[in-house]
């Protein structure tokens, strides 16, 4: 196997950790489980390139543009949501996501619908945009190392205290004087914001851009199966989760993809169920087990 | 021309509203959000497919096809379902996506992604009444969900063991107590549920093609008609999945095809908003037995 073909996957890691690191933030210290990841991840690839077309302008602005744009779109949700509990949270991130998709594919004059969007900008480092590989291991390591670190430091922060008891008990923190909605609505602009950078980073990355490959259910999917199989509520879960995880779900790929079209995804999804079953704390609680110390949530 | 959207919005309800049915009664009484529900109804529609290529009329496979859906949806509580029960709250989400994700790549790997349908004699046939045309496989599934959603309400209602459902559905440490087999209740309730989309299945198949994603589409709609029509609530579920065939009918007709899900996804994150407990749902309804 070639170095291109371990570039691709480290990459591929990197950037999964650390939108993994961004749902973490949400469901593993707030409690709020999103299946609508996509969106802010799709919203962070379409952005640069789209401002780029239209403006001009160099990809940086573009990336901080799809932050910015995810987080208002999180802003909404969080208010929408304001009233329901978890599973209906749930429910509303998946609908404003199959929305988000949908619009994708409508508006064709802007975002070449499902044909997709092929990047073609001024190489150099005010786009970002090289044909080499290793500028991008390089933007995606520094990416998912500052999601884990603003994570960590999130945990110990004020918020990190409020998330966590509107987590445990939402009633109770309330009444303890949580500012319950701050804390959630925060939480979720975050994460939102974190996660479209991922996205404005895997876009810049493949160079190209489309529904599927960046608005589809899976893709919300992933970053929670990710944060699972690595440990729920851990900063350092994602990274964890993302190193099996991706690297595994590459390999199934590129051994069964072409001769056995769905094996690998029969074999993730009673992964999934495995790992939920035997390990509900992901890896980290796992090893922290195996050591005799006593599992705390986050 | 819009009583004929109207009658056409109707008829496509009714398959919503079977669907959303069989979700909502296990998601009333186990409280869990079954995410293999779509595929319970991909695997039906296969099996009233593969029957029909043996030479068995769709309608008469569903005398094969309930049967089984019933025992495996029996099965998938007893040996899966059951031991998220008292699991945190991601585990009883990401199990069922993750059986979901699993049988829908079983069937990619077994019949291919391609799309197949029956051939036949009353497909495209259509009757007339008062005006309307009236498609004969869609009639034939609005009358069976009247026959279904009826039958499964004087179930619960007037048998005992539909009492000791519903009594679990209230409260399932009190039913305990007044010495109701909880277990054996969430397994027969998991085991209507996936007979009633086993129905669905046979009565869909001669009116759309199956492939392994096509529970999707089916059950995407249900969340959103379990919303509307309240939890646990099966009058609630046929009103909400009638709208939203009316909506999504009226929408492709005034609006665009392609815009129709957007319709109803805004309308459903409209209802969560003002009223998180659905159009027919008791107040409440939402936070109970929740964390």
């Amino acid at each position: 196997m070639s170095i291109n073909f371990w570039l691709d996957l480290l990459i591929l890691t990197c950037i999964w950790a650390g939108v993994a690191g961004a749902w973490n933030l949400l469901a593993g210290f707030a409690g709020q489980f999103s299946l609508g990841h996509a969106a802010f991840f799709g919203i962070g690839a379409y952005t640069p390139p789209l401002l780029a077309q239209a403006l001009g302008v160099a990809t940086w602005f573009g990336i901080a543009a799809g932050a910015a744009l995810a987080a208002a779109l999180a802003l909404v949700i969080a208010g929408v949501s304001l009233r329901t509990r978890w599973p209906f949270f749930t429910l509303i991130t998946i609908a404003f996501a199959e929305v988000v998709r949908i619009l994708a594919v409508y508006f064709k004059g802007i975002t070449k619908g499902s044909e997709g969007l092929m990047l073609e900008l001024e190489p150099g480092f005010a786009n970002y945009f090289y044909l080499d590989k290793w500028p991008y291991l390089l933007l995606a390591a520094i990416y998912a190392a500052g999601v884990i670190w603003l994570c960590a430091v999130i945990r110990r922060s004020r918020l990190g205290f409020r998330l966590l008891s509107v987590r445990e008990d939402e009633d109770a923190a309330r009444s303890l004087g949580v500012p319950v909605f701050m804390a959630r609505a925060n939480a979720t602009m975050i994460s939102a914001a974190l996660a479209a950078m991922g996205g404005s980073i895997f876009g810049l990355y493949t160079k190209f851009v489309d529904p599927d490959s960046t608005l589809s259910f899976l893709l919300s999917v992933q970053p929670a199966l990710i944060t699972i199989v690595g440990g729920l509520g851990h900063a350092l879960g994602p990274l964890l989760g993302a190193a099996l995880v991706i690297p595994i779900e590459h390999l199934l790929r590129s051994w069964f993809g072409g001769v056995l079209f769905g094996l690998h995804g029969l074999i993730f999804g009673l992964a999934l169920i495995a790992v939920l079953l035997v390990l509900p704390d992901g890896l980290v609680g796992g090893l922290r087990r195996r050591r005799g110390r006593q599992v705390r949530h986050a | 021309m819009l009583g004929q959207v109207l009658v056409s919005g109707i008829l496509v309800g009714g398959i919503y509203a079977l669907v959303a049915v069989g979700l909502n009664i296990v998601f009333g009484v186990l409280r869990i959000i079954n995410f293999a529900h779509g595929e319970y109804l991909m695997m039906s529609m296969y099996g009233a497919y593969w029957l029909w290529r043996m030479g068995i009329d769709p309608y008469l496979a569903a005398f094969l096809v309930v049967p089984a859906m019933a025992l495996f949806g029996a099965l998938s509580e007893r040996y899966l379902v059951r031991y998220t029960l008292a699991a945190h709250a991601h585990v009883k989400i990401f199990v069922t996506l993750g059986l979901s994700i699993a049988l829908q790549n079983l069937a990619l790997l077994l019949f291919k992604a391609d799309y197949l349908n029956v051939r036949t004699s009353y497909q495209t046939s259509t009757l007339d009444l008062a005006g309307f045309a009236f498609s004969v496989p869609r009639l034939v599934a609005f009358g069976a969900l009247l026959v279904t959603a009826a039958s499964l309400y004087a179930f619960l209602r007037y048998t005992d063991f539909g009492k000791a459902i519903r009594a679990t559905a209230q409260d399932a440490t009190t039913a305990r107590l007044m010495g109701i087999d909880v277990e054996r209740v969430y397994m027969v309730t998991f085991a209507i549920g996936a007979a009633v989309v086993g129905v669905t299945g046979c009565l869909l198949i001669p009116i759309y093609y199956v492939f392994p994603t096509v529970g999707i589409d089916f059950v995407v709609v249900a969340f959103v008609v379990v919303v509307l029509g309240g939890l646990g609530s099966i009058p609630g579920a046929i009103a909400g999945g009638l709208l939203i065939g009316i909506v999504e009918q009226f929408s492709g007709f005034f609006v665009e095809t392609s815009l129709r899900q957007v319709v109803y996804f805004l309308i459903f994150i409209a209802v969560l908003a003002v009223r998180p407990a659905g159009l027919f749902g008791q107040r409440g309804a939402e936070e109970i037995g929740l964390k």
